[in-house]
């Protein structure tokens, strides 16, 4: 198998000024403009060549500005993305127009820009992928980390981070706080190998892993219903209850449908539903800590399968990297795959939400869900989740019993293994339903889950013709997550298929590239020259090739990585959101040994 | 869920427009079908008719306008239904990727304009086979679906009724193979196609298609047909069948939701004889594409910088008669002796039209050079010659139409003693043989090194009699009956006339031998087959290998050197030059021969020595990996094996100028070159007769060799097959002042996997320029790609395979479209 080799590499360190601050070099405002000669430039450039107005040298590398932005040429980049690089607005200039550019003299890049509406000052660092991951992780657990969920948070003031708001939720809380988690554990592992338990550096990934683990585990417990049911977030009672779902009140051993537009509709609001299962300690003093009691605590409901699946993902790595180290939050974890494994056996293959007595929205791995028009192209992907959490029920409680029975039922007499192979075929018949290409029509969000499903069968799966099987389950979502190059889709793919290629060199630019804010800003593709607009046959438009990370808008995995996209609206720089999109990636890949670091 | 499966009646006329007949005949049957259909749906209110080819309706706009008319009523209703997006059924192996891409533009535009909707089922129920890359093609012409026939059940029980079809970039067409026939009729028939649906029905769990209507020579459903059918619509224990088109079909099917096998393999074999018969209509093909190719990229340049009308309007003319003539017994060679005749007229009227603009583009551009001399127009006085000035010597610039650099032999008419560069520099040349017989009789061959899309101004100096002529160092050496050069050593046998060593100078290993020679040209006996060899698949009955008549090095140069070799049988005669360039991975044979052989095929051999031998071919747009087992195969501009010799993998291809067959029995790579049976003989029911014979009498074809470590396509066989198939074009300059430097390139590629198809104007007349790339070389590549002229630079993602059309506006930017270049969005 090959590794995926990172170098250290530029990373943009981007601050912006009001025009005539004291701190811009007045040699900014009279910096000369002059056309460069770019006629003997065989390489795309974001703006047409006579278009650009100004330019700066900083040894053989030209800073070029144009109406539409500013352009970094480096003929002798090692690599051919690095060659041209873009900074626009609102990432990296107060607006698009360049008017002037100044580089300070001196060892670091530093390039000072004018544009019609304020200056930048944009230096690019060397710096490690590590150390872009460790940046990226303080980022996060600084001002996204809400009692250890690791999602996104809202800015009062633009771009400024510590005017992030003390709240903030997300439907999938506990999905991205999961990735977050495996990515600490994977660190702590890394780390406790280097340097040995008592190293500060492993204290330090173990401390964070444990309370990313136990902030995903919570949410396992936290609905009290005592049967399993997993909540999506929760919020503590000084933090606003948004009109966004069905959110549950707990008071004493009941809880309460809040009123939501929701809840309305499908009237529920005020009914109550027990609430009594305690929870442990070792979890609830995330917010007894903070002085808050059960009561009081409203979580959410109408729970999907990613949240499930990314949960028996944490608790699979869990298991594997601490839990020897420690059997406590070992034994929660294995208690909460088991409560959750048996929610969903007695609620034949459904997430059974009680105040409605009817099964979640998202989450079903029913045959008769998968005979419905919808279901029948969901059911490749469920049917491979349902598998995977009883392998991983099985692998960490090291019990057989119903759960080996279920497995063997679903996949002798129920059809479900072989349902983990169609997903290519039935996505194609699907997406032509809908008069869509299948790249058009995928929740990019599913490519995750279906890494952790297939991934995670095909690794503890022993019988040889299943975990085939498997694996060309897995191949068959090759059409729509192969072409991101997104090295938490490919590392576990180069895990779970060896003998596969795997462009490696493509998920080193991804490392690379991603940038080291995870500040919400938004960047325009519709300005740029190079960046061909593809119309699909459905009438999505796409970029015709894949834009570097760090000149894409910020998203999560659950994103398409070529969608032609202009400016985000509302959120722009009003939002950070967590730094499991790399870290994740990151310590996979460092754990596995698939990442060598030159 | 319900079983809510259903016949789909398909009322159609398979139409031939030529075949047994001419295309005058064949014009005349699609307007008889044509009122017939619209008859049947005046007299049945529930009877719909389907047809396809964008050419059949276009006859009808222009000979009956108000019949014309009557079909746009019926397409708004629904009961007419167009479909197969492309000009007509044409040949499906064939055709280049850009041809397909042609057919669909040209085809679903004009459904566009005429009917409001294009077509979103590809449709081919006759043609012989089905290349690999057609769901990318199809769905790049904005089709969905796709129906076919052949190869039918008995010649491949391998291939599914229904099945998802997918190419190699990734593309997917859901596809229907017609398990019945496309034209059943009368009681019988449709009683046994209503029994096989039946059955097809409950063995697949989903509906099924019924093909009904006279066919071949057009004619359609029959009343009595449809009364037969509408009193059969409902039968108890039967599943119902309603009038419906394949449209309607596919759309149901997907309702049903059916798991279908996936099939990402070709559709083959049906007709083996078709892709070597009748040589005649091949290399018009190929001489057509390629003109077209260079001609549309140059008049696009010169319409962008030198003031060139746009001549959209004369290109759709020219590609129309191309694709007209791709139908697929045009071009498998099976129609009749006589409709040659029009075929070359056709695409004599297509290249003629091409080659004017060509020379017009060229010219316009190469007039625009700064070729100054201070002092040439002095007077003095020397006598002056043709293009002799006397005292300095001429311009001549070489237009190379390709996305990427060359450097190829080209040639000038009349002798030189020194050709420069631009820069100065002495450029290695020789003094060929000339096809005339006066002067000196000799031209200049030199080596040009021309820019991508751009063109470059060499200086040849005057020879005359007694010159010292300047001798450059090349990599070309010849001694007796070996020439190399510093890709290929190749030695001949005095006795055969074939290659006894062949060797691949970078890793110095060797194909032949004395044992096994290669190039050995081999005569197949092909008594029993008819022109399509219908239920023959291989052709190995060997009747004779040619004999050598003479063999010669003649000619010896820096440029080039060259043995020829001639071979006979019986009263057959081949001459072939074998032809070594400087700097040159191809050996060229430029083969001439004289043809009397009846029932024979003629075949080049070249058989290696090996393990694990494995053929790769080149289809429309892609390639695709064969056994060796011996199978004749349609083939596109080169064929290769490739082989393990002592740990390393070895490959031998073979590039062609205007072939489309090969078989490999063994090791044994063997190109086709002529297929010599009697023209339309079906099934071979041969009356006495003094027939005529498919490539009898004079033959001309060109063939290379291509040596390489690796596979092929990942070593750059397809950039030189097409350089071999497109070569630059010369022209004489006179001295002028001029705005352009002597060199310039039009267009930066930076991958050579990654290949130019079009360079055209778009077809809406906004002046948008059309750019189409390949990748060829089956890997994911990022290219980068900058056309100063139209002031845009950009970056593209392909797939392994894919086929990207750029459309670029005034202003540079640049949207990806598919081949309807972004006109029915």
């Amino acid at each position: 198998m090959k590794s995926i080799i990172l170098k250290s590499t530029l990373a943009r360190y981007v601050n912006f000024y009001d025009r005539y601050a004291s701190s811009v070099p007045k040699a900014l405002y009279s910096a000369k403009k002059e056309k460069p000669d770019l006629s003997g430039v065989l390489y795309p450039l974001p703006s047409r060549k006579k278009d650009y107005t100004c330019y700066a040298a900083y040894g053989d590398v030209l800073w070029l500005g144009a109406p539409n932005g500013l352009t970094r040429y480096d003929a002798n980049a090692e690599n051919d993305t690095d060659k041209v690089q873009f900074f626009s607005a609102s990432r990296d200039l107060p607006d698009n127009e360049v008017k002037a550019i100044y580089i300070e003299e001196g060892e670091e890049e530093s390039v000072w820009v004018l544009t019609s509406s304020g200056v930048a000052n944009i230096i690019l660092r060397e710096i490690s992928p590590e150390e872009k991951a460790l940046t990226l992780t303080e980022e996060t657990e600084k001002y996204v980390s809400r009692r250890g969920m690791c999602t996104q948070r809202t800015l009062t003031v633009p771009r400024e981070l510590s005017s992030v708001v003390p709240y903030g939720h997300s439907d999938n809380s506990g999905s991205f706080t999961c990735a977050y988690a495996v990515g600490e554990l994977c660190k702590y592992a890394v780390y406790k190998k280097k340097y040995g338990a008592e190293d500060e550096r492993t204290v330090n990934a173990r401390k964070s892993a444990v309370r990313a683990t136990e902030a995903c585990m919570l949410l396992m417990y936290i609905p009290g219903r005592g049967d399993g049911f997993v909540a999506r977030t929760y919020l503590v009672p000084t933090e606003p209850v948004p009109d966004d779902g069905l959110f549950y009140k707990k008071m004493g051993d009941k809880a309460v449908c809040l009123p939501t537009t929701d809840s309305k509709k499908k009237g529920i609001a005020g009914k109550e539903i027990y609430a009594g299962a305690p929870i442990p300690e070792r979890l609830s003093h995330l917010y007894t800590d903070l002085g808050f009691t059960d009561d009081g605590i409203v979580y959410k409901g109408d729970t999907s399968s990613d949240e499930i699946t990314h949960q028996y993902l944490l608790m699979y790595f869990f298991h594997k990297i601490m839990g020897e180290d420690d059997k406590e939050l070992d034994e929660i974890v294995q208690n909460a795959a088991k409560n959750t494994m048996k929610h969903i056996i007695d609620h034949g293959f459904e997430f059974h939400e009680t105040s409605t007595g009817k099964p979640t929205t998202w989450a079903k791995w029913s045959k008769s869900y998968f005979s419905s028009p919808l279901g029948w192209s969901d059911g490749c992907l469920n049917a491979a989740e349902l598998l995977m959490y009883l392998k991983v029920t099985m692998h960490i409680t090291g019990e057989k019993g119903l759960w080996e029975e279920t497995y063997n039922k679903l996949v002798n007499e129920e059809g479900y293994a072989g349902l983990t192979a169609l997903h290519n075929e039935r996505f194609f018949i699907s997406s032509l339903f809908e008069g869509v290409e299948p790249v058009e029509g995928l929740m990019y969000g599913d490519n995750m889950l279906a890494t952790c499903s297939y991934w995670l069968l095909i690794t503890l799966e022993e019988n040889k013709e299943l975990k085939e099987l498997y694996k060309n389950g897995y191949r068959g979502w090759n059409g729509t997550f192969r072409r991101e190059h997104n090295p938490a889709y490919d590392i576990p793919f180069m895990l779970s298929c060896p003998e596969d290629e795997i462009d490696t060199a493509a998920l080193a630019e991804w490392f690379r590239r991603v940038g080291i804010t995870r500040l919400v800003t938004s960047v325009g593709l519709s300005s740029r020259n190079d960046v061909p607009c593809r119309y699909r046959f459905g009438g999505e438009k796409e970029a015709s090739w894949r834009v570097p990370p760090d000149e894409f808008p910020i998203s999560k995995y659950d994103r398409n990585p070529y969608a032609f996209r202009d400016h985000e609206g509302g959120r722009d720089q009003y939002q950070v959101e967590s730094a499991y999109i790399y870290t994740f990636a990151y310590w996979l890949g460092r754990y596995f040994g698939l990442i060598e670091e030159e | 869920m319900a079983d809510t499966s259903r016949v789909h009646l398909i009322g159609n006329a398979h139409l031939d427009p030529i075949w047994l007949w001419r295309w005058q005949e064949g014009c005349g049957e699609v307007l008889q079908t044509f009122r017939s259909a619209l008859d049947r749906l005046n007299e049945y209110d529930d009877f719909v008719f389907t047809c396809s080819s964008a050419a059949y309706y276009k006859w009808v706009e222009e000979i009956d306008p108000d019949m014309f008319s009557e079909i746009v009523e019926r397409v708004k209703q629904g009961r007419w239904v167009p479909v197969n997006g492309w000009w007509v059924q044409p040949d499906c192996n064939i055709p280049s990727g850009e041809s397909f891409a042609r057919q669909a533009l040209y085809s679903q535009l004009y459904y566009q304009e005429k009917f409001g909707k294009i077509c979103t089922t590809g449709y081919n129920v006759d043609s012989f086979g089905h290349n690999a890359m057609l769901p990318q093609l199809l769905f790049k012409g904005g089709m969905t679906n796709y129906v076919f026939q052949r190869p039918t059940p008995n010649e491949n029980p391998n291939i599914p009724v229904t099945f998802i079809w997918e190419s190699a970039d990734g593309s997917k067409v859901l596809t229907y193979r017609l398990p019945h026939g496309y034209a059943e009729t009368g009681k019988r028939g449709l009683d046994s196609a209503m029994e096989c649906a039946e059955e097809l029905i409950k063995e697949n769990g989903h509906g099924m298609m019924l093909f009904y209507g006279v066919g071949n020579h057009g004619g359609g459903p029959t009343r009595a047909d449809i009364e037969y059918l509408k009193e059969n619509m409902v039968r108890e224990g039967w599943h119902r069948m309603k009038f419906s088109s394949p449209d309607e079909y596919f759309k149901a099917l997907t309702i049903q939701f059916p798991d279908l096998p996936l099939w990402k393999d070709e559709l083959q074999h049906h007709a083996s004889g078709c892709y070597s018969a009748t040589s005649l209509v091949k290399k018009l093909n190929r001489q057509a594409e390629n003109s077209l190719f260079a001609s549309e990229a140059f008049a696009t340049v010169a319409n962008k910088e030198y003031k060139m009308s746009e001549k959209t309007e004369d290109f759709r003319t020219a590609w129309r008669e191309v694709c007209f003539n791709q139908f697929h017994d045009i071009l498998c060679g099976c129609s009749i002796m006589e409709a040659y005749d029009d075929v070359r007229d056709s695409m004599g009227h297509a290249m003629n039209l091409s080659a004017k603009i060509y020379n017009e583009a060229v010219l316009r551009i190469a007039r625009k050079i700064d070729t100054w001399i201070d002092g040439v127009s002095d007077p003095v006085c020397t006598e002056v010659r043709n293009q002799d000035c006397g005292r300095f010597p001429r311009p001549v610039v070489v237009f190379n139409p390709h996305s990427f650099d060359i450097e190829v032999p080209v040639r000038a008419y009349n002798a030189s003693n020194c050709v420069k560069d631009s820069e100065g520099n002495d450029v290695p040349f020789q003094n060929v043989r000339s096809s005339r017989s006066n002067d000196s009789h000799m031209d200049t061959c030199f080596i040009a090194k021309v820019p991508a899309l751009g063109y470059s101004t060499y200086w040849l100096s005057w020879w005359r009699e007694n010159d010292e002529i300047r001798r450059v160092a090349s990599d070309v050496t010849a001694d007796g009956l070996t020439i190399e050069n510093k890709y290929i050593k190749a030695t001949f046998s005095d006795k055969t006339g074939t290659v006894i060593s062949l060797i691949n100078k970078e890793s110095g290993f060797d194909y032949a031998s004395a044992e096994k020679s290669v190039a050995v040209p081999t005569v197949i006996d092909d008594h029993e087959t008819d022109t399509w060899a219908h239920n023959v698949f291989t052709f190995h009955n060997i009747k004779g290998i040619m004999e050598c008549e003479s063999i010669e090095l003649v000619e010896n140069g820096p440029a080039r050197a060259v043995v020829r070799v001639k071979h006979k049988f019986n009263e057959s005669h081949l001459s072939q030059d074998f032809i070594l360039g400087a700097e040159s991975r191809v050996l060229r044979v430029k083969c001439k021969a004289i043809w009397q052989e009846k029932f024979t095929l003629l075949k080049m051999s070249f058989p290696v020595n090996g393990e694990n031998a494995e053929n790769t071919y080149e289809i429309p747009a892609g390639f695709i990996k064969r056994p060796t087992n011996g199978e004749e195969e349609p083939t596109g501009r080169w064929g290769a094996i490739s082989f393990d010799s002592n740990g390393d993998r070895r490959t031998l291809g073979v590039i062609n100028d205007s072939k489309y067959s090969y078989d490999c029995p063994g090791n044994d790579l063997r190109i086709t070159l002529m297929r010599n049976v009697i023209f339309a003989d079906h099934y071979s029911h041969r009356p006495a007769a003094d027939f005529n014979f498919t490539d009898e009498g004079k033959q001309t074809f060109e063939y290379g060799i291509f040596l390489c470590d690796g596979a092929p396509e990942k070593n750059g066989i397809t950039k030189e097959a097409a350089l071999f198939n497109v070569r630059p074009v010369l022209v004489p300059e006179s001295y002028h002042k001029g705005s352009e430097p002597q060199t310039k390139r039009f267009i930066y590629c930076d991958k050579d996997n990654v290949i130019m198809t079009a360079f055209k104007l778009c077809e809406d007349n906004t002046g948008d320029v059309i750019m189409r790339f390949y990748e060829t070389s089956g890997k994911e590549t990022r290219v980068n790609i900058v056309c100063d002229i139209l002031d845009c630079g950009f970056k593209a993602d392909f797939n392994a395979n894919e086929i990207k059309t750029f459309r670029i506006n005034a202003e540079g930017r640049v949207t990806e479209e598919n081949f309807l270049e972004g006109c029915t969005r």
